[in-house]
């Protein structure tokens, strides 16, 4: 009982700071007065929950089924799929079509086709009699560096204009977000948002194990096709609202286990979601407003949830 | 009986390697053929030594070369799918690469070389000293462990290249590529013969290691040493290998793995197998890209990316976990 | 081989707590007692796989941190179950190994006849080419032991080589086992779950029960009611049959009343 009321009370306590940062962000050096930084301001606050609750759920219920807090969703090769796709649009776009495709066709034609790439290598995979879910992983390791090799292939080929515009897609950036992008995928986050929070008990007793899950009554296999093609819709519209950052969800996850110490998904889901939103706009404001925008912050998150990732793993290696 | 057959073996092999290495000769932007070598002019003779000589040369001890180190990775962690690519080698060089071309700009390629070198050692072998400490439950951790450490040096190194502007420059380093190798160039690989050397030598002792650090000490191999020995050799081939032509994915995976399934896990009796078959795996891959869209060139790495990828699909769907 | 006041701890707890004890060669020596008393600790101790915080440990006069990683292999040897080992090789190049602490490799006539011998002892020869992933437990356990074997130390020690093998693997191993001591002349410290089979197998017991010494001497003096009831904590009978031996007899028993 005791460890409930404790949870509760930082759970409290990171709603406060959540606003608190928000609010911070939002009213910084303008007071109410200029529309239009407040449009600009809520934008981009709204991207910023949409971003930091969608990898939050994201990792966490990755982590859930496949029993590792050290992996991310990005072992399944996602994010390595999303750099060929934004190279090969570049590519095109610009050698073909002379401009580049309007920024929510983009957006549709990305989450359209990483679903169906999901999808295909689903068929492909997952013919086997034995699933493990050790396979999948390596599978996904694979796909990556694949899809890697294509890329950089690309990418040497394009002429310095093209690359540096690729760069600015390929490097996570909350600078220019686009409105009518983020209508598109807010929707979308919601729905897997939701469908990940309705499952979650169904989750938590898929931690315990294949074999137990299944023993109690649940039809492993399916369920986890469902959760990994939510969790990459949720990489995806993360990745396409601002770009690929692997590490947020993973460092708002760990710390979230670590706070709350418990396997309650009511908790770390809300939780990792509270700490990462509390981390990027603090991480931001500090980006925009002390550095001046001299680092790019994705770049940033990358670099120290690499060396807490280190950092875990020495100190939690019987845990492993 | 059986000697009369493993020599028959041998020969053929043999015979192979020389028929792919003539081919590889053979094919090119440049019209050529071994006719006109033996009967042709001084220009001729030059597009051979100067060109199509190292660039065959440099192919077929990259491919020995990061085979080899596949195989050595694989008793070192016990582990059959760790590789330079997968415990963190390439990505370290990679970091000490960009050092150069940050710290020190117009660096030579042997300074290049030395400062990956060192990267890629240090960055292995924190990596291979972490993992030995760690129980383990299944095969594919080290792996995926490896790779997560891979993506964060990458991260590190993207990092940096970002912030100095560097990362089309170093993009392009790391491509693996061979059509940039030329006399003068890449002498470096014959570094590599130091590697075939060591499995020479050392060919029990990876052997033993691969049973594990109990086992391993139980017969008195000093198991510290062999994991810093193989851990430099490493290292060093990974590091001239990245410096003259860039990355070459799966390799080390996938080569080494063929073998076993075929010939078993002892050393002694493998590596020399492993380096041929990896040679002329690569050398394969090269003469495709060449020849699949002339006059133009695919990176070797594309082609290995698509060959190998599937190579590594198909070994991990066979054995599965017991693989 | 003299064990002096040895200890171990692991943060706060001791794992290994002032081990003082003498080995008598020639003979089989069992180490019996509940999980987590420290047996397999104090084995790995000795063979130097891991390593003493206190004590002196020594065999031949010798400190064991004072003996070449190749002299102490070449002495004493030692089998844990981790490993099973997952290499494709046959047999044969399996055992071979067991050579590499004298010959690094370099295997001469004198290796090869110490294999063939070693083989033949144990009933491989007709294995000796298969792989050994094709085997049995029981086959994969006797490879492992050959292989210890062929190193040919004087001190043999085997980390619960009973696990995952049946009645009749066991005993023909436990019966190997007991020939090395009698006809070999091999010291050899075993750890083993079952109180019988280091009754019936084994010359001295020693029995650990939270990292110390709980009893030791001979089978007759340690393998009785009293001893094993206080050592494992559950009623059982101890009782001689006509060859001779002490064998324990379980009993069922009211969970509720003892509580444990």
């Amino acid at each position: 009982m005791k460890n409930v009321l404790k949870n509760r009370i930082i759970m409290k306590r990171l709603a406060v700071m959540a606003v608190a940062v928000a609010l911070v962000y939002f009213f910084w050096n303008q007071g109410i007065g200029n529309l239009f930084i407040m449009k600009l301001r809520s934008a981009k606050l709204l991207t910023f929950a949409v971003i930091s609750i969608s990898t939050a759920f994201a990792t966490v219920s990755f982590q859930t089924i496949v029993h590792s807090n050290f992996l991310t969703p990005s072992i399944l090769g996602v994010e390595s799929f999303y750099r060929l796709l934004q190279t090969v649009l570049m590519f095109f776009s610009f050698s073909l079509l002379g401009s580049q495709l309007n920024a929510e066709w983009q957006f549709v034609f990305l989450v359209f086709l990483m679903l169906g790439s999901y999808f295909l290598l689903y068929r492909l995979s997952w013919n086997r009699k034995n699933y493990d879910m050790q396979i999948i992983l390596m599978i996904g390791l694979v796909m990556g560096t694949f899809f890697n090799s294509i890329s950089s292939f690309m990418q040497v080929l394009m002429d310095p204009n093209e690359y540096d515009k690729l760069q600015t897609k390929l490097y996570a950036s909350f600078q220019n977000i686009n409105d009518s992008v983020l209508v598109l995928a807010v929707p979308i986050a919601l729905f897997s948002i939701i469908s990940l929070w309705r499952k979650r008990k169904v989750l938590e007793v898929m931690g315990l194990g294949t074999q137990t899950a299944k023993n109690l009554g649940i039809s492993v296999e399916k369920e986890t096709k469902l959760t990994f093609m939510h969790v990459i819709l949720l990489m995806t519209v993360s990745a396409a609202l601002v770009g690929p950052m692997m590490f947020l969800g993973f460092v708002a996850a760990n710390i979230a286990y670590r706070l709350f110490r418990t396997y309650c998904l009511n908790y770390l889901l809300p939780g990792a979601s509270l700490l990462s939103f509390v981390m990027v706009v603090a991480g931001q404001f500090l980006a925009e407003e002390v550095f001046k925008l001299q680092t790019n912050l994705s770049i940033l998150v990358e670099l120290f949830g690499g060396i807490y990732f280190f950092w875990l793993l020495w100190k939690e290696r019987s845990k492993l | 009986m059986e000697d009369g057959e493993e020599m028959l073996k041998k020969l053929l092999l043999t015979l192979a390697l020389a028929g792919v290495i003539v081919l590889s000769l053979s094919v090119g932007t440049a019209a050529f053929s071994v006719e006109q070598f033996l009967v042709g002019s001084n220009t001729d003779r030059l597009i051979l030594l100067s060109s199509r000589l190292p660039r065959t040369v440099t192919v077929l001890l990259a491919g020995a070369g990061l085979s080899l180190s596949g195989l050595i990775m694989q008793s070192l962690t016990q582990n059959r799918f760790a590789a330079p690519d997968t415990v963190g080698t390439v990505d370290a060089a990679r970091v000490g690469m960009l050092c150069g071309m940050i710290l020190f700009p117009g660096l030579s390629v042997v300074g290049k070389m030395a400062l990956s070198f060192f990267f890629a050692a240090a960055g292995t072998f924190l990596f291979l000293v972490v993992v030995n400490r760690l129980p383990f439950k299944s095969q594919m951790t080290i792996p995926l462990l490896g790779l997560m450490y891979g993506n964060i040096l990458g991260g590190v190194a993207n990092f940096f290249a970002f912030r100095f502007n560097v990362t089309q420059n170093l993009s392009a380093w790391m491509q693996g590529d061979f059509s940039l190798v030329i006399k003068g160039q890449y002498e470096g690989m014959y570094l590599i013969f130091l590697l075939f050397l060591a499995l020479y030598f050392f060919a029990d002792h990876f052997t033993i290691a691969r049973f594990g650090k109990d086992a391993a000490k139980n017969l008195g191999l000093p198991f510290e040493a062999v994991l810093f020995i193989g851990t430099l050799f490493v290292s060093l081939t990974v590091a001239v290998i990245l410096s003259t032509v860039g990355n070459l994915p799966f390799l080390g995976v996938i080569i080494p793995n063929l073998v076993s399934l075929r010939f078993g896990d002892n050393i002694r009796n493998t590596h020399g197998k492993v380096a041929l078959f990896g040679a002329v795996f690569l050398l394969l891959c090269d003469i495709f890209s060449r020849a699949v869209i002339p006059p133009y060139e695919i990176p070797v790495e594309t082609v290995l990316g698509v060959f190998g990828g599937g190579l590594f699909l198909w070994l991990l769907l066979k054995g599965g976990r017991t693989a | 081989m003299k064990i002096s006041h040895v200890s171990k701890a692991y943060e706060d707890e001791k794992v290994l707590d002032d081990i003082s004890l003498a080995i008598e060669r020639g003979k089989i020596t069992a180490f019996i007692g509940p999980n987590g008393a420290g047996k397999s600790t104090l084995l790995s101790v000795i063979s130097r796989l891991l390593t003493k915080d206190e004590g002196i440990l020594t065999i031949h006069g010798k400190e064991i941190e004072a003996w070449q990683s190749d002299e102490l292999a070449r002495e004493l040897s030692i089998l844990k179950q981790q490993n099973a080992y997952q290499v494709r090789m046959t047999v044969r190049e399996l055992v071979s190994f067991g050579r590499f602490p004298y010959t690094k490799g370099r295997l001469n006539e004198e290796d090869h006849a110490m294999i063939d011998k070693v083989l033949g002892y144990l009933n491989l020869v007709e294995f000796s080419n298969r792989y050994l992933d094709t085997l049995s437990g029981g086959q994969l356990q006797r490879a492992a032991i050959a292989m210890i074997l062929v190193q040919d130390t004087e001190y043999i020690l085997l980390d619960e080589p009973l696990n995952n093998l049946d009645l009749k693997q066991s005993i023909v191993t436990m019966q190997t086992i007991r020939n090395l001591a009698d006809e070999l002349g091999k010291t050899i410290l075993v750890v083993i779950h079952d109180v019988n089979f280091a009754s019936v197998f084994s010359d001295n017991i020693i029995a650990m029960k939270n990292g110390k010494v709980f009893r030791s001497g001979t089978v007759e003096e340690v393998i009785r009611t009293q001893v094993l009831q206080e050592l494992y904590e559950v009623p059982l009978e101890v009782i001689t049959t006509a060859d001779g031996k002490n064998i324990a007899r379980i009993k069922q028993f009211n969970i509720e009343e003892n509580g444990k």
